[in-house]
């Protein structure tokens, strides 16, 4: 079962299509007999984590404007995994991201339903005008965590990379003309999330041209003015990590505390997650103290930014971290921060060596800190913690 | 003994100023005796060359000889006298040779199945021998070209190149200035066989002494281009701000001061005649934003016809009309298209390498279009070729930056993309 339907009442609604690929039969350590592929690539356990862990979160967390519609997820892992739905039931994750065919026939269903197109005795039929105006104010969401590498376009790789040494490319897909090819969707709100290696390994530098599989043509007649950016979880020839401890990557972690408030804005008494706000929350989150190099980037078409993606019942936490310059004053620092109006008060009373982290309502608060020898005073000072982050490096030099 | 031959040139037209004119003097037996070149200035002009004995010259009668930019090649007998001033008119002319010295210079035909840039040599290369030799190491050459053919000469930049310590790293900074205002031009930068070429913007008229600079920050790890971090930097710092938005994909802080960031590009888009590298970047980031009330057809057009040596102009005419077709489009419709892309992909690598990606999706989006509307063969081949030149220049495309930036792990690798004319 790869499409989980969790609402079919008419109007818009939110489409996702999730692909985890963390098995790969014919790089390092994969399951099929013979040699591997040498291209220092292998298996990955943190993309089928990433893409459960979104797909939970929008069964159980998710809280927007138009409600989910539908999960179409592909996984290639070592088991089979499971998703948890509203119910309580769990429902099994059987089709794996393994070739073209699945790949197509989950992309087919992915984008029937975003498009309105129903299928009768295997016949498609285009909606009526008046559901094809509603379709517009569907919400396409597509997300890939697995192998990928760029050579012009990003491609990204399907568990069965590597199959036909021959034709080393036709289990892989070319991301950026399948990003184009949606343009023909209806639509106007795309999310595209891509986080998967984008370095050239020798395969892909031997060779003149690699097609993969193509979901979609584009055609010159395809016209969306779309909000659709596009999230890569690394800039073009680097490459991304993927953690090794049984937990989601760094990039997925960041998209889920986004959604879940790190990129609220509050707009007239309303706190809510839009697209602009969520494309530069990502980035800041990821890209402050970036690991290994690995920056996460923007691209794609944009239009207002502003379309409403989540709503926030309550204001979003935000980590608060304080620092001192020269650090060595923090072994004789106590802090605090108060709001009077919401009751909140949260404090460090003992001097620590390190910066103090906090996790606190998004909200305007008095900071207070001392210097424990009373050597110096600090004057209280307001604070605004705001999403995604707050930093506060008292400077006394 | 030294004689004196007086050149007398007529009007020389603006754009010529700069360009080397070769000469050489040849004697009865048509052996050549003394040769070199003469920069051009615009306006009538006078030169005078020294003809002295040790050069084999002495009194008699000899030929001189002037390959003139026109593409003719101006013959003229004169006699020198001991002592004496000896005087030869050089007209100048426009020739209907012109495009076929164009060609005849850069070694290729016009065909559109061309599959290599030819790329003509503007300058002398740079080799880098810093003060510290120690601090660049292996050596890096550096270079100027013209990115296509041209139907007229080319123009000169001038590249001064010093060498920097900034934030514990070595910056070799090439300083590129001269008065082209219309045509694009490729550095290439050269370490060991790996080689990076930079798409260079036209400079602006608006700017006096307008210069761009080409900032290679070194370390002691670069041991190939890959390893070197490039940024070109333009004196229009808005478009320069403009380009950095798009190309970090940062539109969502350009968007915190929305209005003025359209209107920036508004105002750069118009005035396209002053700075035609900023209109395109403005065109580019109303393109990435829909924005096509900015962007008026007639606009588009002159962006594309009035700078006919730079690709983005046309591409960004080409998906301005593609933009405003009907959603049932007709064989004519997709001819005027066609036109359109053939024509931008004809004129070489764009600047931007924004451009080159836009591009090459309408290349596949006609050439997928026209499959789906029935074959027109011929057209449909033309429209797979350009697709074809264009993905492979895409293919060695480093899309970090936003100047069309192509690397090449070896001198085989970048054969296949360039036809180097020196």
């Amino acid at each position: 079962m790869t499409s989980i339907i969790v609402d079919e009442t008419v109007g818009p609604k939110l489409h996702a299509f999730i692909v985890g690929v963390g098995s790969y039969s014919y790089l390092e350590d994969g399951s099929a007999p013979g040699p591997k592929l040498p291209y220092a690539m292998g298996q990955l356990e943190a993309a089928p984590v990433s893409a459960l862990s979104l797909a939970n979160w929008l069964i159980s967390q998710y809280r927007g404007p138009i409600p989910l519609g539908s999960i179409e997820i592909l996984i290639s892992s070592t088991d089979i995994p499971e998703l948890t739905l509203k119910n309580g039931n769990n429902a099994k994750i059987e089709d794996r991201a393994n070739n073209g065919q699945s790949l197509k026939a989950a992309f087919k269903r992915w984008y029937r339903r975003l498009n309105g197109i129903s299928v009768e005795n295997g016949m498609e039929t285009k909606p009526t005008p008046q559901l094809e105006a509603q379709m517009q104010e569907n919400v396409a969401l597509f997300f890939f965590c697995g192998h990928g590498f760029e050579k012009g376009h990003v491609h990204l790789l399907l568990e069965e990379f590597g199959a036909d040494r021959e034709s080393l490319f036709e289990n892989s897909f070319n991301f950026h003309n399948f990003y184009r090819g949606m343009k023909r969707a209806k639509p106007r709100t795309q999310l595209y999330f891509v986080d998967s290696c984008r370095t050239v390994p020798k395969a892909a530098t031997e060779r003149d041209t690699i097609e993969g599989i193509s979901l979609i043509d584009i055609l010159l007649s395809d016209k969306n003015d779309r909000e659709a950016p596009i999230l890569f979880s690394t800039v073009s020839n680097t490459t991304a990590w993927a953690p090794t401890n049984g937990t989601a990557t760094r990039f997925t972690q960041a998209l889920i505390a986004c959604l879940n408030g790190a990129a609220g804005d509050h707009d007239e008494g309303v706190w809510q997650v839009t697209t602009g706000k969520l494309v530069s929350a990502m980035k800041d989150l990821l890209n402050t103290d970036p690991i290994k190099g690995q920056i996460c980037i923007s691209d794609g078409d944009r239009l207002s930014e502003r379309r409403v993606l989540c709503v926030l019942d309550q204001p979003p936490t935000v980590r608060l971290t304080v620092a001192c310059r020269p650090k060595e004053y923090l072994k004789k620092m106590t802090f605090k921060i108060s709001n009077s109006f919401l009751g909140t008060l949260h404090e460090r009373p003992e001097p620590q060596e390190e910066p103090w982290e906090v996790d606190v309502k998004a909200a305007a608060y008095v900071f207070e800190a001392s210097i424990s020898d009373g050597s110096r005073q600090i004057p209280r000072e307001e604070i605004y913690v705001f999403p995604p982050r707050k930093d506060r490096t008292l400077d006394l030099v | 003994m030294i004689s004196k031959l007086k050149l007398n040139f007529s009007e020389i037209p603006f754009e010529l100023a700069g360009y080397p004119i070769h000469y050489k003097v040849m004697n009865q037996a048509l052996e050549r005796v003394v040769d070199g070149s003469i920069l051009m200035d615009s306006g009538p002009r006078e030169t005078t060359i020294s003809l002295e004995s040790e050069h084999g010259i002495s009194a008699g009668k000899y030929v001189f000889t002037l390959l003139l930019p026109s593409g003719q090649m101006l013959s003229t007998p004169f006699q020198v006298e001991d002592g004496k001033e000896s005087v030869v008119n050089v007209p100048y002319e426009h020739s209907p040779q012109e495009w076929l010295r164009s060609q005849t210079l850069l070694g290729h035909s016009l065909s559109r199945t061309q599959e290599t840039l030819a790329l003509e040599k503007l300058s002398v290369s740079v080799n880098i021998s810093p003060n510290d030799p120690a601090l660049v190491k292996p050596k890096i050459d550096f270079a100027l070209y013209c990115p296509q053919y041209t139907d007229r000469s080319i123009l000169l930049y001038k590249a001064n190149m010093n060498v920097s310590a900034m934030h514990s790293r070595l910056h070799i900074v090439f300083e590129v200035s001269g008065q082209d205002y219309e045509s694009a031009t490729v550095a290439e930068l050269k370490i060991g066989n790996t080689s990076r070429t930079v798409v260079l913007p036209p400079l602006s008229s608006r700017h006096i002494n307008d210069q761009l600079t080409l900032d290679c920050a070194w370390s002691d790890t670069v041991e190939s281009v890959t390893d070197l971090a490039v940024h070109v930097n333009m004196q229009n710092k808005a478009a320069q701000a403009l380009l950095s938005y798009m190309q970090r994909g940062d539109i969502e802080s350009a968007q915190k001061v929305s209005q003025p960031v359209i209107d920036e590009a508004y105002q750069m888009f118009r005035e396209k005649m002053q700075d035609p590298a900023a209109a395109c970047v403005a065109g580019y980031l109303l393109t990435s934003t829909s924005n096509w009330k900015h962007m008026p057809l007639d606009w588009c057009s002159n962006l594309s016809v009035f700078f006919p040596h730079i690709a983005d102009g046309s591409i960004i005419n080409a998906h301005r009309r593609i933009v405003d077709l009907p959603e049932d489009l007709s064989p004519s419709d997709l001819q005027g298209i066609a036109d359109l892309l053939l024509l931008a992909a004809e004129r070489g690598l764009p600047i931007y390498s924004a451009g080159l990606r836009l591009l090459n999706d309408d290349l596949l989006a006609l050439s997928n279009s026209i499959k789906e509307l029935g074959a027109n063969k011929s057209l449909l081949r033309k429209v797979d070729l350009a697709y074809q030149r264009t993905t492979s220049w895409l293919q060695y495309c480093d899309f970090k930056n936003p100047f069309t930036t192509l690397i090449f792990e070896s001198e085989k690798e970048s054969r296949k993309i360039f036809t180097h004319q020196k």
